[in-house]
């Protein structure tokens, strides 16, 4: 444990300059609660949502051209349009017409030649430029050329869109992942073409949502009625990680299964979907991995679940034996965030009954999950009573030390901005 | 009630009316948070005995087109049973503990055949 905690107290950079996560916070793993409450403390963190490179999309989702979508970043007070153009190359921009700045596009995916504002049919070809603007003459002193859309920085790593709000990133994509990239390159993440997207508000708060995700000792207790029995085993009950990673501000971390798992016959629904599809959250036996990769898995258990990827600042990406599924925590505000989840399945249903099952098993995964953000929302309320000035995360809680102690360090460091005393 | 089934389903037809038109994951998860548990029993009491019969059945359609209005029905029957199995088989109530109401839960997949509007 005590080379896990130093390895946990390493030099990050995500763009504010090299930095050292909050050692008091991964030695103690005490987090004051204000961290959770505080408007003035989520002011600063929604300000680094503006600045570091965030996921937001799949390559696969714009698989041809003129295939679009939006994308929400509450922190950022942004909406963005992710499209591939016609000649193939991707592009992001705000989602704001130069005219009368509206938002632009209203749906939230589409495959379109060009984009028109629902207001006064301002019309943008898919490369931003504007094309057309109805009674033209009427703006004798526009000019066309600097009134395309807003362009926003985005780049594409192995099939992973990120985007970057500010207009001068101050790091490339590749610098930002760091010694983590060589995982997501080998990843085979363009292999799996079959995707349900899941998004819902939570009223808590994002690092809240983050925390539950980023550890499994509550799984014996929180899950006790759905995942626990598929996850907790009679030689690590508590699910504790059996290997992690630090990559600068990110990690890995190789999670454990409960290989004697059974699925009862008292629950034949659940049955039939287990048998029909390989799942991706909770393995089945004797399948080959999907994920066979340098890196994952490193001690080589035989118990492995699935190895959690997690991207500084909110996003976190479970490669198992069948699948992988993303996870997106969105700060809205101090007390909600916006919940969003991708499970991928390897291709697309061959049978009814894989249909089925597909839909069947990211439903069953969705009540898991909402088994987490009623417990966070629970916890926000509980904070806000001021009977605990701090959470104590324990050594198995380690990655939800690592980013409290990481998101620490950047709220404090020395350029950031002032606290304002009417922002509280 | 706007859809009939195929023959041998066709006891399954009195459920139509609360589940046969629900298209969406979304939809489908608000109807089990709004119902009784009874009735949901009754539901899933009718239709889990008839999976492997109901997908034997459905199974000799092409998975990539459109089935016929009943079979189509049909499959929206079973959808249904999914959202529910897990408030018979692992809560013991409508909703996910705790989790208050509505829980709202956009889902939309790759292919865009659901969850779309």
């Amino acid at each position: 444990m005590e080379q896990d905690l130093r390895a946990a107290l390493g030099a990050f950079d995500v763009g504010f300059g090299p930095m050292l996560p909050d050692a008091d916070i991964v030695r103690t793993g005490k987090v004051p609660v204000d961290a959770y409450l505080s408007p003035a403390r989520f002011a600063r963190e929604a300000e680094i949502f503006r600045h570091v490179w965030l996921n937001v999309a799949l390559d696969a989702e714009l698989s041809g051209p003129g295939d679009w979508v939006v994308r929400e970043i509450e922190a950022a007070s942004a909406s963005v349009l992710i499209v591939r153009g016609q000649d193939g190359v991707v592009r992001a921009f705000h989602n704001v017409c130069s005219h009368r700045a509206l938002k632009l596009v209203w749906g939230e995916s589409g495959c379109d030649r060009q984009f028109v504002c629902p207001y006064h049919a301002w019309i943008y070809g898919a490369d931003g430029s504007l094309r057309g603007v109805p009674d033209r003459v009427s703006f004798p002193d526009l000019d066309p050329a600097t009134s395309g859309l807003t362009p926003i920085n985005v780049e594409v790593w192995n099939g992973l869109v990120f985007v970057n709000i500010d207009a001068n990133p101050r790091q490339s994509l590749r610098e930002f992942l760091g010694g983590i990239a060589p995982l997501l390159d080998a990843a085979p993440i363009g292999d799996f073409r079959y995707t349900a997207r899941l998004t819902g508000l939570v009223k808590s708060n994002w690092k809240a949502g983050l925390d539950a995700a980023s550890e499994g000792y509550h799984v014996q207790a929180l899950h006790r009625d759905s995942a626990r029995d598929m996850v907790c085993s009679k030689t690590n009950p508590f699910v504790k990680f059996m290997s992690i990673d630090f990559y600068g501000a990110h990690r890995r971390m190789s999670n454990p299964r409960n290989v004697d798992f059974q699925l009862p016959d008292s629950k034949p629904v659940t049955k039939f979907v287990f048998e029909s599809i390989p799942q991706p959250v909770v393995a089945g036996e004797g399948q080959a991995p999907s994920f066979d990769l340098p890196g994952l898995n490193p001690t080589h258990a035989e118990d492995w679940s699935n190895d959690l990827v997690s991207i500084f600042p909110n996003f976190q990406m479970s490669l198992a034996l069948n699948g992988f599924w993303t996870m997106h925590y969105w700060p809205v505000s101090v007390d909600s965030f916006r919940w969003e989840a991708h499970y991928h399945f390897r291709e697309a249903p061959k049978s009814w009954r894989e249909r089925f099952a597909m839909e069947a098993s990211v439903a069953m995964n969705r009540d898991i999950s909402s088994e987490d953000t009623a417990c966070t929302q629970q916890q926000q309320v509980a904070m806000a009573s001021g009977a605990r000035a701090f959470v104590q995360f324990g050594t198995s809680e380690l990655l939800c030390r690592h980013e409290a102690a990481v998101m620490e360090a950047i709220v404090n460091r020395s350029d950031a901005p002032a606290i304002s005393v009417a922002a509280e | 009630m706007t859809a009939i089934l195929p023959a041998a389903f066709i006891d399954l037809a009195p459920f139509l009316g609360v589940w046969g038109d629900l298209e969406t994951a979304q939809e489908r998860y608000l109807v089990r948070q709004q119902s009784r548990m009874p009735d949901l029993q009754r539901f899933y009491d009718a239709l889990a005995p008839r999976l492997v019969a109901v997908f034997d059945h459905l199974d000799t359609f092409p998975a990539d087109a459109p089935l016929p209005p009943p079979e189509a029905a049909l499959f929206r029957l079973m959808l249904a049973l999914g959202e529910v199995s897990p408030a018979i088989e692992i809560y013991h109530q409508p909703e996910v503990p705790f989790v208050p109401k509505p829980h709202v839960v956009a889902t939309t997949w790759s292919d865009g055949t659901r969850g779309k509007r």
